[in-house]
Protein backbone atom coordinates (compact mmCIF):
# COMPACT_ATOMS: atom_id res chain seq x y z
CA UNK A 1 0.00 0.00 0.00
CA UNK A 2 2.70 2.53 0.85
CA UNK A 3 4.61 1.36 -1.83
CA UNK A 4 2.09 2.26 -4.31
CA UNK A 5 0.98 5.27 -2.92
CA UNK A 6 5.11 6.56 -2.94
CA UNK A 7 4.81 4.97 -6.49
CA UNK A 8 2.07 7.50 -7.25
CA UNK A 9 3.52 10.24 -5.30
CA UNK A 10 7.02 9.83 -7.60
CA UNK A 11 4.24 10.20 -10.67
CA UNK A 12 2.71 13.43 -9.27
CA UNK A 13 5.72 14.73 -8.56
CA UNK A 14 7.10 14.95 -12.33
CA UNK A 15 3.71 15.78 -13.63
CA UNK A 16 3.84 18.55 -11.12
CA UNK A 17 7.23 19.78 -12.20
CA UNK A 18 6.23 19.74 -15.46
CA UNK A 19 2.87 21.44 -14.78
CA UNK A 20 5.09 24.08 -13.04
CA UNK A 21 7.20 24.89 -15.61
CA UNK A 22 4.66 25.31 -18.12
CA UNK A 23 2.94 27.49 -15.69
CA UNK A 24 6.60 29.44 -15.08
CA UNK A 25 6.89 29.72 -18.67
CA UNK A 26 3.37 31.33 -19.34
CA UNK A 27 3.70 33.96 -16.21
CA UNK A 28 7.28 34.74 -17.03
CA UNK A 29 5.73 35.93 -20.47
CA UNK A 30 2.66 37.14 -19.73
CA UNK A 31 4.91 39.76 -16.87
CA UNK A 32 7.48 40.85 -19.57
CA UNK A 33 10.35 38.99 -17.82
CA UNK A 34 11.11 36.58 -20.86
CA UNK A 35 11.78 38.97 -23.34
CA UNK A 36 8.54 38.40 -26.56
CA UNK A 37 10.54 39.31 -28.92
CA UNK A 38 12.52 35.62 -28.39
CA UNK A 39 9.48 33.67 -26.85
CA UNK A 40 6.01 33.37 -27.26
CA UNK A 41 3.49 32.44 -24.41
CA UNK A 42 3.00 29.03 -23.77
CA UNK A 43 -0.67 28.86 -25.01
CA UNK A 44 0.39 30.27 -27.86
CA UNK A 45 2.94 27.83 -28.76
CA UNK A 46 0.56 24.78 -27.73
CA UNK A 47 -2.52 26.95 -30.03
CA UNK A 48 0.42 26.82 -32.84
CA UNK A 49 0.74 23.02 -32.16
CA UNK A 50 -2.59 22.29 -31.96
CA UNK A 51 -3.52 24.48 -35.33
CA UNK A 52 -0.50 22.87 -37.12
CA UNK A 53 -1.60 19.33 -36.12
CA UNK A 54 -4.77 20.14 -38.22
CA UNK A 55 -3.04 20.62 -41.48
CA UNK A 56 -2.34 17.97 -43.96
CA UNK A 57 1.16 19.38 -44.64
CA UNK A 58 2.41 18.84 -41.17
CA UNK A 59 1.80 15.40 -41.17
CA UNK A 60 2.86 14.75 -44.52
CA UNK A 61 6.38 16.43 -42.98
CA UNK A 62 6.18 14.13 -39.94
CA UNK A 63 6.02 11.17 -41.77
CA UNK A 64 8.84 11.85 -44.52
CA UNK A 65 11.13 12.77 -41.37
CA UNK A 66 9.75 9.33 -39.68
CA UNK A 67 10.20 7.52 -43.32
CA UNK A 68 13.45 8.56 -43.93
CA UNK A 69 14.39 7.31 -39.95
CA UNK A 70 12.71 4.05 -40.23
CA UNK A 71 14.20 3.26 -43.69
CA UNK A 72 17.68 4.95 -42.36
CA UNK A 73 18.16 2.64 -39.17
CA UNK A 74 16.62 -0.89 -41.02
CA UNK A 75 19.29 -0.49 -43.65
CA UNK A 76 22.28 0.22 -40.65
CA UNK A 77 20.99 -2.55 -38.83
CA UNK A 78 21.15 -4.55 -41.99
CA UNK A 79 24.31 -3.85 -42.60
CA UNK A 80 25.61 -3.02 -39.54
CA UNK A 81 24.34 -6.78 -37.18
CA UNK A 82 26.27 -8.98 -39.89
CA UNK A 83 29.27 -6.96 -40.19
CA UNK A 84 29.60 -6.63 -36.48
CA UNK A 85 29.16 -10.16 -36.14
CA UNK A 86 31.79 -10.89 -38.70
CA UNK A 87 34.40 -8.47 -37.13
CA UNK A 88 33.28 -10.20 -33.74
CA UNK A 89 34.12 -13.83 -34.85
CA UNK A 90 37.36 -12.86 -36.73
CA UNK A 91 40.32 -11.57 -34.76
CA UNK A 92 42.28 -10.56 -38.01
CA UNK A 93 39.62 -8.97 -39.26
CA UNK A 94 38.45 -7.06 -36.14
CA UNK A 95 41.90 -5.38 -35.60
CA UNK A 96 42.75 -4.92 -38.90
CA UNK A 97 39.48 -2.69 -39.59
CA UNK A 98 39.58 -1.09 -36.01
CA UNK A 99 41.64 2.42 -36.57
CA UNK A 100 39.64 2.94 -39.73
CA UNK A 101 36.55 2.34 -37.90
CA UNK A 102 37.53 4.92 -35.29
CA UNK A 103 38.40 7.37 -37.75
CA UNK A 104 35.31 6.83 -39.75
CA UNK A 105 33.03 6.90 -37.03
CA UNK A 106 34.55 9.87 -35.43
CA UNK A 107 33.96 12.08 -38.35
CA UNK A 108 31.14 14.31 -37.05
CA UNK A 109 28.27 12.92 -39.24
CA UNK A 110 26.69 16.34 -39.12
CA UNK A 111 29.68 17.08 -41.61
CA UNK A 112 29.04 14.85 -44.27
CA UNK A 113 25.35 17.15 -44.91
CA UNK A 114 27.12 19.34 -47.47
CA UNK A 115 28.98 16.13 -49.40
CA UNK A 116 25.03 13.96 -49.72
CA UNK A 117 23.31 17.56 -50.51
CA UNK A 118 26.21 17.62 -53.58
CA UNK A 119 26.12 13.77 -54.51
CA UNK A 120 22.06 13.88 -54.01
CA UNK A 121 20.13 16.60 -53.57
CA UNK A 122 17.64 17.94 -50.97
CA UNK A 123 16.54 14.32 -51.16
CA UNK A 124 14.58 11.81 -48.74
CA UNK A 125 17.84 9.65 -50.51
CA UNK A 126 20.25 11.63 -48.93
CA UNK A 127 18.21 11.58 -45.54
CA UNK A 128 18.73 7.81 -45.96
CA UNK A 129 22.28 7.70 -46.70
CA UNK A 130 23.44 10.34 -43.96
CA UNK A 131 21.34 8.46 -41.20
CA UNK A 132 22.73 5.21 -42.70
CA UNK A 133 26.32 6.61 -42.19
CA UNK A 134 25.90 8.07 -38.74
CA UNK A 135 24.02 4.87 -37.57
CA UNK A 136 25.87 2.30 -38.88
CA UNK A 137 28.88 2.56 -36.62
CA UNK A 138 27.58 2.04 -33.22
CA UNK A 139 25.41 -0.96 -34.14
CA UNK A 140 28.20 -2.43 -35.81
CA UNK A 141 30.94 -1.64 -32.70
CA UNK A 142 28.33 -2.53 -30.26
CA UNK A 143 27.68 -6.10 -32.04
CA UNK A 144 31.69 -6.77 -32.45
CA UNK A 145 31.83 -6.19 -28.91
CA UNK A 146 28.99 -8.17 -28.02
CA UNK A 147 30.08 -11.01 -30.34
CA UNK A 148 33.81 -10.90 -28.46
CA UNK A 149 32.38 -11.40 -25.57
CA UNK A 150 30.45 -14.60 -25.81
CA UNK A 151 31.50 -16.89 -23.17
CA UNK A 152 33.89 -18.99 -24.76
CA UNK A 153 32.89 -21.84 -23.10
CA UNK A 154 29.25 -21.72 -24.97
CA UNK A 155 31.17 -21.46 -28.13
CA UNK A 156 32.93 -24.13 -27.08
CA UNK A 157 30.17 -26.15 -26.27
CA UNK A 158 28.05 -25.54 -29.22
CA UNK A 159 31.11 -26.75 -31.53
CA UNK A 160 31.77 -29.61 -29.36
CA UNK A 161 27.78 -30.52 -29.72
CA UNK A 162 28.38 -30.11 -33.58
CA UNK A 163 25.87 -27.54 -34.19
CA UNK A 164 25.94 -26.07 -37.80
CA UNK A 165 27.12 -22.72 -38.22
CA UNK A 166 24.19 -21.14 -39.02
CA UNK A 167 22.70 -22.75 -35.78
CA UNK A 168 25.44 -21.54 -33.32
CA UNK A 169 24.75 -18.11 -34.46
CA UNK A 170 21.51 -18.54 -34.20
CA UNK A 171 21.31 -20.21 -30.61
CA UNK A 172 24.51 -18.81 -29.00
CA UNK A 173 26.15 -15.95 -30.83
CA UNK A 174 22.95 -13.58 -31.55
CA UNK A 175 21.28 -14.26 -28.06
CA UNK A 176 24.60 -13.69 -25.80
CA UNK A 177 25.11 -10.40 -27.96
CA UNK A 178 21.83 -9.53 -28.27
CA UNK A 179 22.40 -6.72 -24.91
CA UNK A 180 24.93 -5.16 -26.81
CA UNK A 181 23.16 -5.23 -30.34
CA UNK A 182 20.49 -3.79 -28.29
CA UNK A 183 22.61 -0.72 -26.81
CA UNK A 184 23.90 -0.07 -30.45
CA UNK A 185 20.52 0.29 -31.98
CA UNK A 186 19.16 2.25 -29.03
CA UNK A 187 22.27 4.76 -29.45
CA UNK A 188 21.30 4.55 -33.70
CA UNK A 189 17.98 5.37 -32.65
CA UNK A 190 18.83 8.66 -31.47
CA UNK A 191 21.57 9.51 -33.73
CA UNK A 192 19.10 8.91 -36.65
CA UNK A 193 16.44 11.06 -35.02
CA UNK A 194 19.90 13.94 -34.20
CA UNK A 195 20.60 13.20 -38.35
CA UNK A 196 16.97 13.27 -39.76
CA UNK A 197 16.07 16.48 -38.36
CA UNK A 198 19.56 17.94 -39.53
CA UNK A 199 19.68 17.33 -42.91
CA UNK A 200 16.50 19.14 -43.19
CA UNK A 201 17.38 21.93 -40.64
CA UNK A 202 20.64 22.55 -42.23
CA UNK A 203 20.16 20.85 -45.82
CA UNK A 204 16.53 21.73 -46.72
CA UNK A 205 15.38 18.29 -46.76
CA UNK A 206 11.61 17.85 -47.18
CA UNK A 207 10.49 17.48 -43.73
CA UNK A 208 10.11 18.80 -40.24
CA UNK A 209 12.71 20.04 -39.97
CA UNK A 210 12.49 22.68 -42.60
CA UNK A 211 9.03 23.59 -41.88
CA UNK A 212 10.52 24.77 -38.23
CA UNK A 213 13.16 26.77 -40.49
CA UNK A 214 10.14 28.21 -42.74
CA UNK A 215 8.36 28.97 -39.88
CA UNK A 216 11.74 30.80 -38.53
CA UNK A 217 12.81 32.47 -41.31
CA UNK A 218 9.00 34.24 -41.36
CA UNK A 219 9.32 35.68 -38.00
CA UNK A 220 6.66 32.94 -36.89
CA UNK A 221 7.60 32.39 -33.03
CA UNK A 222 5.00 30.16 -32.43
CA UNK A 223 4.98 28.09 -34.78
CA UNK A 224 8.89 27.64 -34.48
CA UNK A 225 8.68 27.12 -31.01
CA UNK A 226 5.78 24.47 -31.54
CA UNK A 227 7.92 22.41 -34.06
CA UNK A 228 10.78 21.92 -31.29
CA UNK A 229 7.83 20.63 -28.92
CA UNK A 230 7.06 18.54 -31.35
CA UNK A 231 10.48 17.12 -32.24
CA UNK A 232 11.05 16.79 -28.08
CA UNK A 233 8.02 14.58 -28.16
CA UNK A 234 9.18 12.72 -30.98
CA UNK A 235 12.52 12.14 -29.47
CA UNK A 236 10.91 11.07 -26.06
CA UNK A 237 8.55 8.81 -28.03
CA UNK A 238 11.49 7.29 -30.35
CA UNK A 239 13.66 6.43 -26.44
CA UNK A 240 9.82 4.70 -24.70
CA UNK A 241 9.78 2.72 -27.51
CA UNK A 242 13.36 1.60 -27.77
CA UNK A 243 13.79 1.01 -23.71
CA UNK A 244 10.41 -1.11 -23.93
CA UNK A 245 11.32 -3.11 -27.06
CA UNK A 246 15.00 -4.13 -25.31
CA UNK A 247 13.41 -5.06 -22.45
CA UNK A 248 10.77 -7.13 -24.28
CA UNK A 249 13.79 -8.70 -25.90
CA UNK A 250 15.82 -9.10 -23.63
CA UNK A 251 13.60 -10.53 -20.35
CA UNK A 252 15.05 -13.88 -20.70
CA UNK A 253 18.79 -12.27 -20.25
CA UNK A 254 19.99 -12.82 -16.23
CA UNK A 255 20.10 -9.62 -15.25
CA UNK A 256 23.29 -9.43 -13.54
CA UNK A 257 25.15 -8.95 -17.38
CA UNK A 258 23.64 -5.98 -16.21
CA UNK A 259 22.85 -2.89 -18.85
CA UNK A 260 25.37 -2.27 -20.99
CA UNK A 261 25.45 1.47 -21.30
CA UNK B 1 63.19 -11.48 -30.06
CA UNK B 2 59.69 -13.21 -30.50
CA UNK B 3 58.10 -10.20 -28.33
CA UNK B 4 59.70 -7.73 -30.79
CA UNK B 5 57.87 -9.66 -33.72
CA UNK B 6 54.42 -10.05 -31.89
CA UNK B 7 54.55 -6.89 -31.26
CA UNK B 8 55.31 -5.88 -34.76
CA UNK B 9 53.07 -8.33 -36.40
CA UNK B 10 50.29 -6.78 -33.85
CA UNK B 11 50.76 -3.21 -35.46
CA UNK B 12 51.15 -4.30 -39.13
CA UNK B 13 47.83 -6.08 -38.46
CA UNK B 14 46.36 -2.62 -37.40
CA UNK B 15 48.14 -0.65 -40.03
CA UNK B 16 48.00 -1.93 -43.17
CA UNK B 17 44.20 -1.21 -44.02
CA UNK B 18 44.09 1.99 -43.29
CA UNK B 19 47.29 2.23 -45.42
CA UNK B 20 46.31 0.79 -47.99
CA UNK B 21 42.91 2.83 -48.32
CA UNK B 22 44.73 5.93 -48.27
CA UNK B 23 47.04 4.38 -51.33
CA UNK B 24 44.09 3.11 -53.21
CA UNK B 25 41.94 6.54 -52.79
CA UNK B 26 45.16 8.32 -53.91
CA UNK B 27 46.03 6.25 -56.99
CA UNK B 28 42.35 5.65 -58.08
CA UNK B 29 41.46 9.51 -57.27
CA UNK B 30 45.23 10.42 -59.00
CA UNK B 31 43.74 10.87 -62.46
CA UNK B 32 40.48 11.59 -61.78
CA UNK B 33 38.57 14.51 -63.59
CA UNK B 34 35.22 13.77 -61.94
CA UNK B 35 33.78 16.95 -60.59
CA UNK B 36 33.15 15.76 -57.01
CA UNK B 37 36.23 13.41 -56.49
CA UNK B 38 39.15 15.34 -56.71
CA UNK B 39 42.39 13.97 -56.68
CA UNK B 40 43.71 13.60 -52.99
CA UNK B 41 46.86 15.14 -54.00
CA UNK B 42 44.98 18.26 -54.74
CA UNK B 43 43.06 17.87 -51.66
CA UNK B 44 45.58 17.39 -49.26
CA UNK B 45 47.54 19.97 -50.72
CA UNK B 46 44.22 22.26 -50.48
CA UNK B 47 44.38 20.98 -46.58
CA UNK B 48 47.50 22.14 -46.05
CA UNK B 49 46.46 25.55 -47.23
CA UNK B 50 43.66 25.97 -45.41
CA UNK B 51 45.18 25.48 -41.63
CA UNK B 52 47.83 28.04 -42.89
CA UNK B 53 46.03 30.44 -44.17
CA UNK B 54 42.97 30.34 -42.16
CA UNK B 55 44.09 29.05 -38.96
CA UNK B 56 43.23 32.54 -36.90
CA UNK B 57 39.95 33.23 -39.56
CA UNK B 58 38.40 30.11 -38.70
CA UNK B 59 39.64 27.15 -37.15
CA UNK B 60 40.48 29.34 -34.05
CA UNK B 61 36.94 30.51 -33.75
CA UNK B 62 35.79 26.81 -34.37
CA UNK B 63 38.30 25.39 -31.85
CA UNK B 64 36.93 28.95 -28.87
CA UNK B 65 33.35 28.42 -29.31
CA UNK B 66 33.87 24.69 -28.88
CA UNK B 67 36.04 24.68 -25.85
CA UNK B 68 33.58 27.31 -24.13
CA UNK B 69 30.41 25.71 -25.15
CA UNK B 70 31.85 22.79 -23.47
CA UNK B 71 33.46 24.07 -19.99
CA UNK B 72 30.27 25.43 -19.68
CA UNK B 73 28.59 22.25 -20.02
CA UNK B 74 30.77 20.04 -18.24
CA UNK B 75 30.90 22.76 -15.19
CA UNK B 76 26.47 22.93 -15.57
CA UNK B 77 26.47 19.22 -15.94
CA UNK B 78 28.17 18.23 -12.71
CA UNK B 79 26.79 21.41 -10.42
CA UNK B 80 23.24 19.83 -11.43
CA UNK B 81 23.98 16.44 -11.48
CA UNK B 82 25.32 16.76 -7.86
CA UNK B 83 22.45 18.52 -6.53
CA UNK B 84 20.01 16.53 -8.03
CA UNK B 85 22.04 13.37 -7.48
CA UNK B 86 22.30 13.70 -3.56
CA UNK B 87 18.76 14.90 -3.52
CA UNK B 88 16.79 11.91 -5.05
CA UNK B 89 13.26 13.43 -4.53
CA UNK B 90 14.08 16.31 -6.23
CA UNK B 91 15.37 14.26 -9.44
CA UNK B 92 12.10 12.26 -9.36
CA UNK B 93 10.62 15.60 -9.65
CA UNK B 94 12.52 16.59 -12.16
CA UNK B 95 13.09 13.47 -14.12
CA UNK B 96 10.16 13.42 -16.83
CA UNK B 97 10.90 17.25 -17.49
CA UNK B 98 14.68 16.44 -18.20
CA UNK B 99 13.93 13.42 -20.23
CA UNK B 100 11.42 15.62 -22.33
CA UNK B 101 14.35 18.75 -22.81
CA UNK B 102 17.32 15.86 -23.63
CA UNK B 103 15.54 14.32 -26.16
CA UNK B 104 14.94 17.61 -28.70
CA UNK B 105 18.13 17.72 -30.00
CA UNK B 106 20.70 20.24 -30.13
CA UNK B 107 20.63 21.00 -34.12
CA UNK B 108 16.64 21.33 -33.79
CA UNK B 109 17.43 24.01 -31.51
CA UNK B 110 19.29 26.08 -33.96
CA UNK B 111 16.16 28.19 -35.27
CA UNK B 112 14.71 29.08 -32.25
CA UNK B 113 18.70 29.78 -31.18
CA UNK B 114 18.67 32.54 -33.71
CA UNK B 115 15.95 33.72 -31.92
CA UNK B 116 17.34 34.64 -29.04
CA UNK B 117 21.50 34.92 -29.74
CA UNK B 118 21.21 36.25 -32.92
CA UNK B 119 24.01 34.98 -35.46
CA UNK B 120 27.27 35.23 -33.45
CA UNK B 121 29.51 33.37 -30.99
CA UNK B 122 26.98 33.16 -28.47
CA UNK B 123 24.28 31.49 -30.38
CA UNK B 124 26.71 28.84 -31.11
CA UNK B 125 28.33 28.47 -27.39
CA UNK B 126 24.62 28.19 -27.15
CA UNK B 127 23.73 25.68 -28.75
CA UNK B 128 26.73 23.71 -27.77
CA UNK B 129 25.82 24.14 -24.23
CA UNK B 130 22.31 22.77 -24.73
CA UNK B 131 23.24 19.87 -26.53
CA UNK B 132 26.47 18.81 -24.68
CA UNK B 133 24.98 19.22 -21.07
CA UNK B 134 22.98 16.54 -21.06
CA UNK B 135 25.25 13.53 -21.07
CA UNK B 136 27.15 15.47 -18.45
CA UNK B 137 24.63 15.83 -15.96
CA UNK B 138 22.73 12.00 -16.66
CA UNK B 139 25.86 10.24 -16.18
CA UNK B 140 26.71 12.42 -12.73
CA UNK B 141 23.59 11.68 -11.59
CA UNK B 142 23.42 7.92 -12.71
CA UNK B 143 27.33 8.03 -11.24
CA UNK B 144 26.15 9.67 -7.71
CA UNK B 145 23.14 7.39 -7.30
CA UNK B 146 25.34 4.32 -8.44
CA UNK B 147 27.73 5.38 -4.99
CA UNK B 148 27.50 2.33 -2.63
CA UNK B 149 25.30 2.36 0.21
CA UNK B 150 27.98 0.76 2.31
CA UNK B 151 30.26 3.88 1.68
CA UNK B 152 27.65 6.86 2.43
CA UNK B 153 27.02 4.81 5.53
CA UNK B 154 30.03 4.81 6.71
CA UNK B 155 31.14 8.47 5.85
CA UNK B 156 27.85 9.84 7.39
CA UNK B 157 28.93 7.22 10.43
CA UNK B 158 32.26 8.97 10.88
CA UNK B 159 31.33 12.70 10.90
CA UNK B 160 32.71 13.46 7.34
CA UNK B 161 32.32 17.19 6.96
CA UNK B 162 30.01 18.03 4.00
CA UNK B 163 33.07 19.49 2.14
CA UNK B 164 35.20 16.39 2.19
CA UNK B 165 31.74 14.01 1.56
CA UNK B 166 31.39 15.62 -1.52
CA UNK B 167 35.25 16.34 -2.80
CA UNK B 168 36.69 13.24 -1.55
CA UNK B 169 33.94 10.33 -1.43
CA UNK B 170 31.44 11.38 -3.60
CA UNK B 171 32.89 13.19 -6.75
CA UNK B 172 35.75 10.71 -7.16
CA UNK B 173 33.35 7.97 -6.72
CA UNK B 174 31.44 8.98 -9.89
CA UNK B 175 34.39 10.20 -11.40
CA UNK B 176 34.08 7.04 -14.03
CA UNK B 177 30.79 7.78 -15.02
CA UNK B 178 30.99 11.85 -15.05
CA UNK B 179 34.05 11.32 -17.48
CA UNK B 180 32.47 8.63 -19.78
CA UNK B 181 29.55 11.58 -19.90
CA UNK B 182 32.02 14.08 -20.77
CA UNK B 183 33.73 12.18 -23.68
CA UNK B 184 30.17 11.86 -25.78
CA UNK B 185 29.58 15.60 -24.87
CA UNK B 186 32.73 15.83 -26.57
CA UNK B 187 31.98 14.33 -30.22
CA UNK B 188 28.03 15.89 -29.65
CA UNK B 189 30.28 19.35 -28.95
CA UNK B 190 31.93 18.60 -32.21
CA UNK B 191 28.78 17.85 -34.44
CA UNK B 192 27.28 20.86 -33.03
CA UNK B 193 29.95 23.06 -33.67
CA UNK B 194 29.67 22.17 -37.09
CA UNK B 195 26.06 22.66 -37.63
CA UNK B 196 26.05 25.94 -35.89
CA UNK B 197 28.61 27.18 -38.08
CA UNK B 198 26.03 25.88 -41.20
CA UNK B 199 23.45 28.54 -40.39
CA UNK B 200 24.24 31.88 -41.22
CA UNK B 201 27.29 31.85 -40.26
CA UNK B 202 30.81 33.98 -41.47
CA UNK B 203 33.43 31.90 -40.30
CA UNK B 204 34.59 28.53 -39.08
CA UNK B 205 35.78 25.00 -40.22
CA UNK B 206 32.25 24.10 -41.53
CA UNK B 207 31.41 27.56 -42.52
CA UNK B 208 34.31 26.76 -45.09
CA UNK B 209 33.28 23.67 -45.83
CA UNK B 210 29.33 24.56 -46.47
CA UNK B 211 30.80 27.39 -48.41
CA UNK B 212 33.20 25.68 -51.20
CA UNK B 213 30.41 22.91 -51.31
CA UNK B 214 28.01 26.05 -52.48
CA UNK B 215 30.49 27.24 -54.74
CA UNK B 216 31.61 23.66 -55.88
CA UNK B 217 35.17 23.78 -54.65
CA UNK B 218 35.18 20.84 -54.11
CA UNK B 219 38.91 20.06 -53.37
CA UNK B 220 38.74 22.51 -49.87
CA UNK B 221 35.31 20.93 -49.50
CA UNK B 222 36.91 17.67 -49.18
CA UNK B 223 40.01 19.32 -47.21
CA UNK B 224 37.77 20.84 -44.45
CA UNK B 225 35.87 17.57 -44.47
CA UNK B 226 39.19 15.93 -43.80
CA UNK B 227 40.03 18.43 -41.37
CA UNK B 228 37.08 17.72 -38.89
CA UNK B 229 37.36 14.01 -39.27
CA UNK B 230 40.90 14.25 -37.96
CA UNK B 231 40.21 16.90 -35.78
CA UNK B 232 37.10 15.02 -34.25
CA UNK B 233 39.33 11.92 -34.34
CA UNK B 234 42.24 13.87 -31.52
CA UNK B 235 39.95 15.01 -29.53
CA UNK B 236 38.11 11.66 -28.75
CA UNK B 237 42.15 10.01 -28.75
CA UNK B 238 43.06 12.85 -26.62
CA UNK B 239 40.00 12.52 -24.40
CA UNK B 240 40.90 8.81 -24.08
CA UNK B 241 44.52 9.35 -22.80
CA UNK B 242 42.64 11.35 -20.55
CA UNK B 243 40.49 9.38 -18.99
CA UNK B 244 42.96 6.78 -18.72
CA UNK B 245 45.61 8.57 -16.75
CA UNK B 246 42.73 10.10 -14.75
CA UNK B 247 41.21 6.87 -13.50
CA UNK B 248 44.34 4.67 -13.27
CA UNK B 249 43.18 4.39 -9.47
CA UNK B 250 39.90 3.10 -10.56
CA UNK B 251 41.34 0.05 -12.56
CA UNK B 252 43.53 -0.82 -9.68
CA UNK B 253 40.74 -0.87 -7.46
CA UNK B 254 38.25 -2.86 -9.72
CA UNK B 255 41.23 -5.09 -11.07
CA UNK B 256 39.84 -4.63 -14.35
CA UNK B 257 39.88 -2.91 -17.21
CA UNK B 258 36.90 -1.22 -18.18
CA UNK B 259 37.33 0.09 -21.42
CA UNK B 260 35.45 -2.81 -22.53
CA UNK B 261 37.62 -5.65 -24.87
CA UNK B 262 41.22 -3.99 -26.27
Amino acid sequence: MLVRLLHYGRKASGVLTIAVALAAWELGNRSGMLPRSMFPSMSSTFEALLSLMGQARFWQALGLTMLSWVIGLALAAAVGIPLGMLLGRVGFLYRSTRLLIDFLSTIPSVSVIPVVLLLFGATTQMKVVLIVYGAVWPILVQTAYGVRDTDRVLIDTARSYSLSRLRSIRYVLIPSAMPYIMTGVRIAAVIGLLLAVSSEVLGSAPGVGMEMVLAQSGGALAPTYAYVVLIGLVGVAVYLAFNELSRRLLNWHPSERGVMT
Amino acid sequence: MRAVLGKSTALLTEIWLPILTVVAWWTLSSKSTSLYFPPLSRIISKLGEVVTTRFASDILPSLQNLAAGLCISVILGVICGLALGLLPPLYTAFQPLLEFMRAIPGVALLPVALFMFGIGSDMKVAIIVFGAFWPVLMNTIDGIRGIDILVKDVSRSYNIRRRDHLTRIVLPAAAPQIIAGIRISVSLGVILIVASEYVASTEGIGYIELQSARQYYMDVMWAALLLLGVLGYLLNVLFRVVEHRLLRWHRGLRGTDQGGTK
